[in-house]
């Protein structure tokens, strides 16, 4: 059995969303979150940010929804 | 959050003069259209940036709150990074940071220019590749049991003696061979990251996930990242490789993921004042 690569696509989305939601550059502007009209807003996708049970949970919502994803992601 | 005017969506920042195509084309997630990629330049960095326009009555609240959609817009981000990735040292932003128009990008890169340049520098040329070390703890333990004689002794003792002892040398047995599979363990994934020395620049250990996370029917030991010279590669795959064949037959096995664009080892959060925040 040869080492496991899994590359591009294959890749897991819990893996994406640990580096893309929690980890990356962060510039926070002067006025950084605001409804509207600031120089710069950062979205933290809050409601799903950071912990092992938020990316568990879309992981499960992921999985239920997976075809549809699919088509809809091309 | 109700967005009327197109806001720009930045994903990364490259150093002015790297040479590689944008991914190209727009496209629409549930009413979210982001541009085609483009350069927007400031100095000796260039950002990587995209128009976000908000189809009427399409909130980013109400996206962010959907899984799926999300997701989606999670994705895209990432797709922008990776066709870049393996050819071009770029700076992941973290998924969501977004600039009311191209000034706000050029303000925000020049007031943090030096941290940036040094956060680019620390990426410059490598990659980052996920590894993952699952652990069957079974396996492992049937494979202790032929090895470790105090192990063996027990067995023995445990096979002549009488339902009351035999009771208690269970018990004895099933720490000891407890204790004896999470020392193997340990040492298992310290000489990995021992040896990763030699052809990783920086390794950055994970959270482990669950097995209802991973999917499979062993136990994650390790969750690490390793950013890797594009040159060290190969060297970096058949380390893992070797690993692989030395540890396989204790019920270890190895995952690679990537190649990834370096976000964990992109981690800076940054102030407006050009100071880390």
């Amino acid at each position: 059995m040869p080492l496991e690569v899994r590359e591009r696509q294959e890749l897991a989305i819990s893996d994406l969303l640990d580096r893309a939601l929690n980890k990356g550059v962060v510039i926070w502007g002067e006025a950084t979150i605001s409804l509207a009209g600031v120089d710069l807003i950062y979205v933290g996708l809050k409601v799903l940010v950071g912990s092992v049970d938020a990316v568990h949970q879309m992981r499960f919502a992921l999985r239920d929804d997976a075809s549809t994803d699919a088509e809809e992601l091309m | 959050m109700s967005v009327l005017q197109p806001m720009v969506y930045a994903y990364g920042i490259v150093r002015l003069g790297s040479t590689a195509g944008l991914p190209g084309g727009s496209i629409d997630l549930a009413g979210a259209t982001f541009g085609r990629p483009r350069l927007l330049l400031s100095g000796s960095l260039a950002a990587i940036v995209s128009d976000l326009r908000l189809s009427k009555g399409v909130s980013l609240d109400a996206l962010l709150r959907n899984s799926r959609h999300a997701e989606q817009l999670v994705l895209h981000h990432h797709r922008v990074l990776e066709e870049l990735v393996e050819t071009l040292s770029v700076l992941p932003f973290r998924f969501g940071v977004m600039f009311k128009d191209d000034q706000g990008v050029a303000v925000a890169l020049e007031q943090n220019r030096k941290a940036l340049l040094e956060a680019i520098g620390r990426i410059d040329g490598a990659t980052e590749w996920g590894l993952k070390i699952y652990c069957a703890p079974d396996q492992l333990g049937r494979r202790l049991a032929g090895e470790i004689p105090a192990i063996t002794e027990l067995e023995t003792d445990i096979a002549s003696a009488d339902e009351g002892k035999a009771f208690f040398l269970r018990k004895r047995l099933k720490s000891l061979t407890e204790k004896e599979i999470e020392q193997a363990i340990t040492r298992c994934v310290n000489y990995t990251t021992g040896r990763l020395d030699t052809v990783v620049r920086e390794f950055a250990p994970g959270k482990l996930q669950p097995a209802e996370m991973h999917g499979r029917g062993s136990e994650m030991v390790l969750n690490g990242a390793c950013l890797v010279d594009r040159g060290l590669k190969e060297g970096f795959f058949q380390l893992l490789e070797d690993m692989f064949a030395a540890y396989a037959g204790f019920g270890f096995d190895y995952e690679i993921t990537g190649p990834w664009p370096p976000y964990s080892f992109a981690d800076c959060q940054l102030g407006g004042s050009g100071r880390a925040a």
